[in-house]
């Protein structure tokens, strides 16, 4: 019977087995074609990435400036029409006119100001409880939707615990490989569609 | 210059002068780094279009020139950050970055690329191997090169490690000069 080995026997038996190799023998042309990558080398030395620098600044820095597009100009311009006829509320804070920024920043404190007022009021007057029901009797119709909700969910779970197992985890098993089909789709497009252009 | 006779109704007309001085520049800034000339044409646009809003200060600036560059190269940037993240999931999926250490340059250059080919056809060659960079060589070279900006703003601006910059500027040298040299002298042996 075999005896199983340490990982220290293991370690020189492998050891001994390399090093008892002998040299194998380089391939036929070998000195040729080494000898002709020396003498290529000496002729022309390899580019140190300091010269690669040198080389490539000075032929980009070499290049004028591209022409702009003849086009530029006149879709610049048209924007800028077109910005012009545009009413101040379509467009961000910033372009509103100062006075009507002033406006709105005066009656936005007041609103905040009587939010903060009305709820301090609130919480500390006997008109509290009276509140609270007139809110519940606003928001009944989110009891309704939860009720509908919770209705749904049983339905679909009764529904679920019916389908065989076997149907079930097939049809997982498909999702994930139509998931991954069209994952690898996508990506093959991207690779050879969009990167190439 | 251009001379296009477009005039505008809002925009004051020495704005439109404005704009033929620097178009080009403006242009060139975002056509390196974007490396696609539609694209490019409505990144000079939105240049323009910020800088009519600040006209104003612009007008009499010495420094507007460096704004409308700065502007262009920030724009262009945020342009291929958006288009890159919008990729990237399927990006990621198909190629691998090529993070690592700095590796020696093993190709004998030239002194120059182009030996005996007209300079429109030599600068022709030039841009068109640019646009061949992958975004993540060819920005950071573009910033390095034409910007003069440091490995760390570079870094910064990009968002990404320093050692990185190096390396995409390194590959990205290296990449340009093997398109370069194939373009230009076919006869030149080389090997990475």
């Amino acid at each position: 019977m075999n005896k199983k080995m340490t990982p220290e026997e293991l370690e020189n038996f492998i050891h001994r087995e390399l090093r008892a190799l002998p040299l194998r023998q380089a391939p036929a042309g070998f000195e040729a074609r080494l000898q002709a990558a020396v003498e290529a080398r000496a002729v022309r030395p390899a580019t140190s990435p300091e010269r690669l620098e040198q080389l490539i600044h000075r032929e980009l820095r070499t290049l004028p400036s591209r022409r702009a597009p003849s086009t530029l100009e006149a879709r610049v311009l048209a924007e800028i029409e077109r910005r012009a006829t545009v009413a101040w509320y379509h467009k961000s804070w910033s372009y509103w006119p100062a006075p009507v920024r002033s406006a709105f920043v005066a009656v936005g404190a007041t609103v905040a100001a009587a939010a903060v007022v009305a709820f301090y009021r609130l919480s500390q007057g006997a008109a509290a409880s009276a509140v609270t029901q007139e809110v519940a009797t606003g928001l009944g119709w989110v009891s309704r939707l939860m009720a509908a909700g919770s209705w749904t969910v049983n339905f679909a779970s009764q529904q679920l615990a019916a389908i065989p197992p076997l149907w079930l985890y097939g049809g997982l098993a498909f999702l994930a490989a139509m998931y991954a089909t069209f994952v690898g789709l996508g990506a093959t497009a991207y690779r050879y569609l969009y990167r190439n252009n | 210059m251009h001379t296009t006779p477009t005039q505008s109704v809002t925009a004051p007309p020495d704005f439109t002068t404005f704009m033929r001085n620097y178009q080009d520049m403006v242009y060139s800034t975002a056509v390196r780094l974007i490396g696609n000339e539609t694209q490019s044409e409505d990144i000079a646009q939105d240049v323009f279009i910020k800088a009519h809003e600040h006209f104003d200060n612009l007008r009499t600036s010495p420094t507007a020139g460096g704004w409308l560059k700065t502007v262009a190269t920030n724009l262009s940037i945020n342009h291929i950050q958006r288009y890159k993240k919008r990729w990237s999931f399927f990006s990621d999926l198909v190629h691998r970055d090529d993070e690592g250490g700095e590796k020696e340059v093993e190709f004998a250059a030239p002194d120059t690329f182009f030996g005996g080919v007209d300079s429109s056809e030599r600068r022709e060659w030039i841009e068109r191997a640019l646009e061949k960079l992958p975004d993540h060589q060819r920005v950071p070279l573009v910033l390095y090169h034409f910007e003069d900006l440091p490995y760390e703003d570079i870094a910064r601006k990009t968002g990404v490690s320093l050692s990185k910059v190096k390396t995409d500027i390194l590959r990205g040298r290296e990449a340009l000069a093997k398109i370069l040299l194939r373009s230009g002298a076919s006869h030149e042996q080389f090997t990475t």
